[in-house]
């Protein structure tokens, strides 16, 4: 085994580590999507990176990063679940673990944001507007409410219907795409 | 409520306790439902992501950091003592050790960034360095701070410092401008550049290298670009003085990698001499290549194949199939600010399975040609060179990768790269005139890197 402290042992962390957050806001994407509006989703994202830190050397580097990372992400979910008092607004730990059981290996991965950049495009500017302040500015839905002049209820609808609309474009563009790249 | 929108409302936060076990037992029950769940959770994941990767640079610091309004920032330096005999209570050699977020400035959280070549999660801390010392910060968005001691400050945030004493040099990206330093003298923000401040008591000087920064004074604002000096004593400017000093200052560390070095996509036959300018791929009888032999690219659309030891088809007098590429070192100097000192090669190679008789060595070399300071000319006599060699497997499926590294003197301006394939078992002519049986390199990329440099003062 190499010498943890070598020049090279270090190096090799160091870019195991710029890895990590080169990629971090996929990571935590896929932690949000279990832990919605949770303020651990940043402790778990800090303790996935130490976990990075610590197992840097059985990583070898120009393999796939974002599925090794969100293995260990995974694993800090359930950890998390086993040993904390979770809100109650949250999904229990029997469930989290059969869901993870059947989690994908990697979420929001560069093509689903390739196809969701060209998805944007066909949605109407004020729900671009929406979307942006939801997930940029970070805003509750009744603020944006607040904001357009509509009911949160309505931001809500607006929202949702804005998402499934994506998400059939995103899986149509992505099976296009794997289509184009088998006939090539 | 439709399984869609249960999951939908479940990730905006606004299922009660009651309809969560409802979505829970739908969950434990129904694989369809646990397959419907990520696929609305891809979605919101890829918003989330998109988003925020969209809000600033790629390597966005919002995500992981607490952000400080303006109207914060501004008042920090009357905080600022306050807040360090509140929270900081620990020794000089604690470096970065977390400490207590000061009350209005660090909402939550903390934030990644680099410090003495490792990655670190951190909260406002006291920053202290000793005369003689010197040590380097680097946050995710890219800012680099060089610090030489003696230095007396606070880290506060990622886009946030104090500093009552020291001398520091720092490189805001663009992407990442809005760095500020507080000092009691005035405030410097950046827009995107590279500076230089040298505080100490109630003096303040600030030197510009590149781009621009804002010096607040005493409520007046002092605006310099290009490469300009402001001095302030007791909040008393006697105004912006033309030129900087850059040497004066310590500088921090600076990488730049390339992109599409060596990827080969277009295909075609490469020219075939020895290149006569930077930035052009020439040598030996080689061709840009899609996916041939059962080998494919190893990204892109193509790779590099050697075909013949001479220019032309045929020859089999030579062992050695060589292209080069020539990199004008001048280049590399606008992008990372200085000279660069350290350059290293990475590649990718592989072969076809062959026979027996099949030869299985590349070679890369950086180099050094004597001669061409102004404009490049190829010379034969090399003055340094850094060499390595590689075996690959018979398994064309996989990709063996090479890396070569070699210091830079200052006084060379022409860097010679060469990747080769070597006929290290059988130097024999096949029918075809192609002396190598499927021979290729893909992803040749390069990194060229600066130290941390101390002042010249």
């Amino acid at each position: 085994m190499a010498d943890p402290q070598s020049p090279e042992s270090l190096k090799h962390v160091s870019q195991v580590q710029g890895l990590f957050v080169k990629h971090s806001s996929q990571i935590r994407g896929f932690l949000i999507s279990l832990l919605p509006g949770s303020v651990e989703v940043d402790d778990l994202l800090q303790e996935t990176f130490l976990t990075i830190t610590a197992k840097a050397e059985n990583f070898e580097l120009g393999t796939n990063f974002t599925a090794w990372a969100m293995t260990i992400a995974r694993f800090k979910v359930k950890e998390h679940f086993r040993k904390s008092q979770k809100s109650e607004l949250l999904l229990g730990d029997e469930v989290m673990e059969t869901l993870l059981e059947d989690a994908p290996e990697v979420l929001a991965d560069d093509t689903q944001i390739l196809a969701l950049k060209k998805c944007l495009k066909n949605l109407s500017p004020s729900v671009q507007k929406m979307l942006t302040q939801r997930y940029e500015d970070d805003m509750k839905p009744e603020k944006i409410a607040a904001d357009v002049g509509w009911g949160a209820n309505s931001v809500y609808v607006a929202l949702s219907r804005a998402r499934s609309t994506l998400r059939e474009c995103i899986i149509k563009q992505t099976k296009g795409a794997l289509a184009s790249t088998s006939l090539s | 409520m439709k399984l869609t929108d249960t999951i939908n409302a479940y990730l905006d936060g606004r299922l009660t306790a009651d309809e969560v076990r409802a979505l829970e037992a739908e969950l434990l029950s129904s694989s369809e439902a646990r397959a419907r769940y990520w696929e609305i959770a891809g979605t919101h994941a890829s918003l989330e992501r998109h988003f925020h990767e969209n809000s600033g640079s790629e390597l966005s610091d919002t995500l992981v950091f607490p952000a400080l309004d303006r109207q914060k920032k501004s008042a920090l330096w009357t905080f600022a003592p306050m807040a360090a005999a509140a929270a900081i209570v620990l020794g000089f050699f604690a470096f970065f050790k977390p400490a207590p977020p000061a009350p209005n400035l660090v909402q939550s959280g903390g934030f990644i960034a680099r410090w003495d070549d490792d990655w670190r999660f951190l909260q406002a801390s006291e920053l202290k360095l000793a005369a003689g010392e010197s040590r380097e910060l680097v946050f995710v968005n890219g800012v680099r701070v060089a610090l030489e001691g003696p230095i007396d400050g606070n880290l506060v945030a990622p886009d946030l410092m104090t500093l009552a004493t020291g001398r520091i040099g720092v490189h805001v990206p663009p992407g990442a401008e809005g760095f500020t330093v507080d000092t009691p003298a005035g405030q410097v923000v950046d827009f995107g550049t590279r500076f230089g401040i040298d505080v100490a008591g109630n003096k303040l000087r600030a030197e510009v290298f590149e781009g621009r920064i804002d010096v607040n004074v005493a409520g007046e604002n002092y605006r310099m670009e290009g490469q300009a000096s402001l001095e302030v004593v007791d909040q008393q400017s006697s105004g912006i003085a033309a030129g900087s000093n850059a040497q004066a200052y310590p500088m921090p560390t600076a990488e730049f990698r390339t992109t599409g070095f060596g990827q080969f996509n277009s295909p075609g036959y490469l020219v075939k001499h020895h290149p006569t300018q930077p930035d052009q791929w020439a040598g030996d009888y080689s061709r840009a290549t899609a996916a041939i032999d059962g080998v494919q690219p190893r990204t892109g659309a193509g790779m590099l194949q050697f075909l013949s030891t001479t220019q032309e088809a045929g020859s089999h007098e030579k062992i050695g199939s060589q292209v080069w590429r020539v990199v004008d070192l001048e280049e590399i100097r606008a992008e990372l600010g200085r000279r660069a000192e350290r350059v290293r090669l990475t590649a990718w190679c592989n072969r076809v399975e062959g026979t027996a008789d099949s030869d299985t060595k590349f070679m890369f070399e950086l180099a050094g040609q004597a001669g061409s300071q102004q404009e490049f000319r190829w010379s034969p006599d090399v003055v340094l060179r850094s060499q390595t060699d590689l075996l690959t497997d018979a398994d064309p499926t996989t990709w063996e990768k090479v890396t070569v590294e070699l210091q830079i003197p200052s006084s060379l301006r022409f860097l010679v790269v060469m990747a080769s394939a070597q006929e290290n078992v059988s130097n024999q002519l096949p029918a075809e005139g192609q002396e190598f049986d499927g021979h290729f390199v893909d992803d040749i990329e390069l990194e060229f890197s600066a130290g941390l440099r101390a002042s010249q003062k």
